[in-house]
């Protein structure tokens, strides 16, 4: 049954998703009646679903949180803020029961108690239980009113259960099992089970099966007592007063086939006979049916009870009784009344016919509710329902991993064949062959290409995967921290790939929690600055070409460069100097780096010195960057600007020392050729003086093994310029070469360690190319003795 | 073989009657709510039919009416399957045609006697 769990956890996260979603709906628009409409059916779907999987707690839960949404939607109760919170408290905690049951494929009973807070907490606010549930403001729940059928206890008690009922006792089914630590709790189970008054029956089982010998942990009780006792409930309850949450106490009736399945006391394996009951059950059905008020489709339902009749037969033996019921039901069609299939009924089944059957008076009820409650049920529906097509597939993501690392390999052998080609121009002159391939390669190409946009196209995400957290996410910061803050996202049907996306989430909430801690004024401030006084938060989202372009930005106080300069000069991440000369964008870049923090206290919302220089790297490890604006007193906006799918990265090809490194065309800004006089010192660095504007030269080798080229004997030397951030460095090499498209794959194992390389790729002949990762081949530059300089020389 | 029909709008409610029905040896097709579940009705017949009540566009109840009325096709038992256990509902499920009603969850041992039954089969 492990695939019904997973099954249930996937349906459950999308369920939860979209209550959460419909209590924000609700927050906003109380009188939402579509919203509220959704949200019954959701949350009455789940907790259907829950029945079916081992989760007594998170059943229990539902019910009583279906019942409360139930009262608001017919308006028994009002929708406050309050209720809203508790909902929203109640579905974390069934979140949380889902994922343990995805852990341990089971809810252990040592939830019950944290359950039974909530459901109080539901039933404060007028959750009112139904029939079986427990009563208000009683921990000892499922108490009284359960009952279990002796069928479903274990065939070793039914025995002795039989005995008692028929002698006319009373008898209690009891399950305790007690929390894991209860021997460090002075509990002793084992006495109080044996001091249970009137105990006729018990057994011990465990609730999971046995570990290895080596693992079993004795201190860690993961045992289930099962007894039977005749003793009155309320003397039972009184002995187990003391785990009431670790005990359930269920009163044993003859036979009930159709009660609700009651995890505790399943019994499987205990073999079903051809139950009377069950018989008993269909035949009143069929009866319940014909007695039916018809208006249409009297054919069919004969028919069907027919159906039903005859198989019944059948599967009790007697299927040659089959020829008196086709009598009689062609003689029903006829005279287009079932009473003769009701009088052979009776005939036949007489034996079944003297027990008492409680259903038939129901066939009193009027017509018209019947009939009236049927529609209802179905119109009160909304009408843009999202049908789930069932043309869509499920795919694990290992499955669409693997494919597309396929198609980088195909791009990567399909270059294979354009270099074959100029290799049989070139080295044995058969100019045909070598055009014969380049038509083959072009077909290739063309369907390499088309195959690779067919994958990226399934990885593609909509942000709204992400964003659809957030709204959750700022309302209970904003209540949190006493600010009024409203969420506007646009763009959120923008696609980007799956782990973009999915990567994504962490950055994002930090800047939202950023925004919403340091940047949103409290209302007065708001007030006080002439503002009003619902802060904004904007998340925008848009492709341009084939980046991906992510803003979130508030209108908060902004930030004051001063503040940071002041901080940053504190922590001595700048010299008097450098103070002096920084400007203004460049200060706001401090922000990023590692161990800044400008929250004056360490708040739990944002500010722990961790933050955007994780946001920074993550982004940057996507292949993308991160920017920042802000102005004092208007607000901060940050912008980040990101691949849209990893799978191909185009990099510009340069020689260094015999040697070929990539570098992402993103960062280069220009190649130029430059004579080896242009290169002039300015304090310890050299520089370039390119249009007007001193741009610092490094060279690639010095940067890689610490030789540094003798530039004077070159004629012209080759400069690759390189935004980084809001500088621009020049790098020289020995030589440029083309671009090209590569599938950039990360450094395996300990290579990882090297930050200097993005990562490596396959040339069409079969070498490894090295692609640079420009912001981290500076990095060290930047923050010793260069940064002095550089800061110097960007001014 | 014979075949069952699983009318739901939960995913995890249909997988779990399919793993029970399936373990009785029968044919299992699943429908996302009524409209689907008559299309497939119509298309091809089935021997039994496992209905929820509560389904978008067109609930169980419709659906049975509107199954029950159709001429062409072999009229078959039909097992209304609900979260409620009140006997309004009950009531209606038979007025609708529900030629069983059981309530969620059903037990898989009770599935399988009351499907055998209906089925004609022998009881394991």
């Amino acid at each position: 049954m492990s695939n019904l769990i997973e099954q249930f956890v996937v349906e459950a996260r999308e369920l939860l998703q979209g209550i959460s979603e419909q209590i924000l709906a609700l927050e906003t628009q109380p009188d939402n009646t579509e919203a509220m409409h959704e949200l019954f059916r959701l949350v009455h779907t789940l907790k259907g679903n829950s029945g079916l999987v081992e989760a007594p707690a998170m059943t229990r839960v539902l019910h009583v949180a279906e019942d409360l949404i139930g009262a608001v939607r017919d308006g028994r109760q009002v929708f406050s803020r309050e209720l809203a919170d508790t909902l929203l408290d109640t579905f974390d905690f069934v979140a949380c029961l889902v994922d343990e049951l995805e852990r341990e494929g089971t809810v252990q009973a040592s939830y019950d108690h944290e359950a039974n807070r909530y459901i109080q907490q539901l039933q404060a606010l007028g959750g009112n239980v139904p029939e079986t549930e427990a009563t208000p403001s009683q921990t000892q729940a499922e108490t009284s009113a359960e009952t279990v059928s002796i069928e479903t206890l274990p065939v070793e008690a039914q025995g002795v259960a039989r005995r008692c009922l028929q002698a006319g006792h009373t008898l209690c089914w009891i399950v305790y099992e007690p929390e894991a630590d209860c021997f460090f709790k002075g509990e002793d189970p084992f006495l109080l089970v044996r001091q249970t008054p009137a105990l006729c029956w018990g057994r011990i089982v465990s609730r999971k099966p046995w570990p290895p010998l080596d693992a079993l942990d004795p201190y860690h009780c993961v045992l289930r007592f099962e007894l039977l006792s005749e003793a009155p409930l309320p003397e039972l309850e009184a002995h187990f007063r003391y785990v009431a949450d670790q005990v359930q106490l269920c009163t044993v009736v003859a036979a009930q086939p159709t009660a609700p399945a009651d995890t505790a006391t399943e019994a499987d394996g205990a073999p079903v006979q051809v139950s009377a009951e069950a018989i008993d059950q269909i035949l009143q059905a069929q009866r319940a049916v014909l007695d039916s008020p018809v208006d249409e489709g009297f054919d069919g339902r004969l028919q069907a009870v027919g159906a039903a009749l005859s198989g019944l037969l059948q599967a009790m033996g007697r299927g040659d009784e089959c020829t008196a019921l086709e009598a009689a039901l062609s003689e029903a069609r006829q005279v287009r009344n079932p009473e003769p299939v009701r009088r052979w009924m009776e005939q036949t089944f007489a034996m079944q016919e003297n027990q008492t059957a409680p259903e038939t008076n129901q066939q009193a009820l009027p017509e018209s509710a019947a009939e009236s409650a049927s529609p209802a049920a179905t119109e009160a529906r909304p009408a843009g329902q999202r049908s789930r097509s069932s043309s869509t597939l499920r795919v694990s993501q290992e499955r669409i991993d693997a494919l597309m690392s396929l198609v980088g390999e195909l791009v990567v052998a399909k270059n294979g064949l354009a270099y074959l080609a100029s290799k049989v121009q070139r080295d044995y002159e058969l100019s045909e062959l070598s055009r014969e391939i380049k038509m083959h390669y072009a077909v290739i190409h063309r369907i390499a290409e088309e195959l690779q946009d067919a994958v990226m196209q399934v990885r593609m995400l909509p942000f709204a995967h992400v964003f659809q957290r957030f709204p959750r996410l700022v309302r209970d910061l904003a209540r949190r921290l006493g600010k009024e803050v409203r969420l506007e996202i646009i763009g959120e049907d923008t696609e980007a790939d799956k782990r973009i996306i999915e990567s994504l989430a962490d950055p994002l909430i930090h800047l939202i929690r950023n925004s919403l801690d340091h940047g949103i004024e409290s209302p007065e401030e708001r007030r006080a600055c002439g503002k009003p006084e619902t802060g904004l938060l904007r998340i925008r989202t848009r492709q341009e070409g084939d980046r991906i372009w992510i803003e979130v930005s508030d209108d908060g106080r902004g930030i004051d460069p001063e503040k940071i300069k002041r901080k940053a000069y504190e922590k001595e991440l700048l010299d008097e100097a450098a103070l002096e000369r920084i400007g203004p964008t460049e200060v706001l870049q401090l922000l990023f780096r590692p161990g800044f923090s400008t929250a004056s206290s360490v708040s739990d919302i944002s500010g722990r010195g961790v933050g955007l220089d994780v946001v920074k790297r993550t982004v940057e490890q996507l292949g993308g960057n991160v920017r920042l604006e802000s102005e004092p007193g208007k607000g901060t906006r940050f912008i980040l600007s990101l691949p849209l799918s990893m799978m191909v990265t185009q990099v510009l090809i340069v020689e260094v020392a015999g040697q070929l490194y990539g570098l992402p065309v993103e960062a280069v800004v220009e190649t130029v050729r430059i004579a080896p006089e242009d290169i002039q010192r300015i304090q310890h660095q050299e520089a370039l003086v390119l249009r007007n504007q001193v741009i610092p030269v490094e060279s690639l080798q010095y940067r890689l093994n610490g030789c540094k080229p003798s530039i004077e004997a070159a004629d012209t030397l080759a400069v690759v310029v390189l935004q980084l951030d809001t500088t621009r460095v020049g790098l020289l090499v020995d030589d440029f070469r083309e671009t090209m498209d590569v599938v950039l794959k990360p450094l395996p194992g300990v290579l990882a360690g090297l930050s200097v390389y993005a990562g490596s790729a396959l040339l069409g002949d079969g070498t490894v190319l090295m692609i640079l990762n420009p912001q981290t081949l500076f990095a060290s530059c930047r923050s010793n003795s260069g940064s002095e300089a550089f800061a110097s020389l960007t001014m | 073989m014979k075949r069952v029909l699983v009318v739901d709008d939960a995913p995890t409610v249909r997988m779990y009657h399919r793993e029970i029905l399936e373990s009785l040896g029968l044919a299992v097709d699943e429908a996302y709510n009524g409209v689907e579940a008559l299309e497939k009705a119509l298309t091809q017949p089935y021997d039994l039919y496992v209905v929820d009540i509560n389904m978008p566009e067109m609930d169980g109840y419709r659906f049975l009416r509107a199954l029950r009325q159709q001429p062409e096709l072999p009229q078959t038992p039909a097992i209304m399957v609900s979260t409620e256990a009140a006997d309004i509902d009950r009531v209606q499920a038979f007025q609708a045609g529900a030629n069983l009603y059981l309530v969620k969850p059903v037990k898989p041992e009770v599935l399988r006697q009351y499907v055998q039954l209906l089925l004609g089969e022998k009881p394991s």
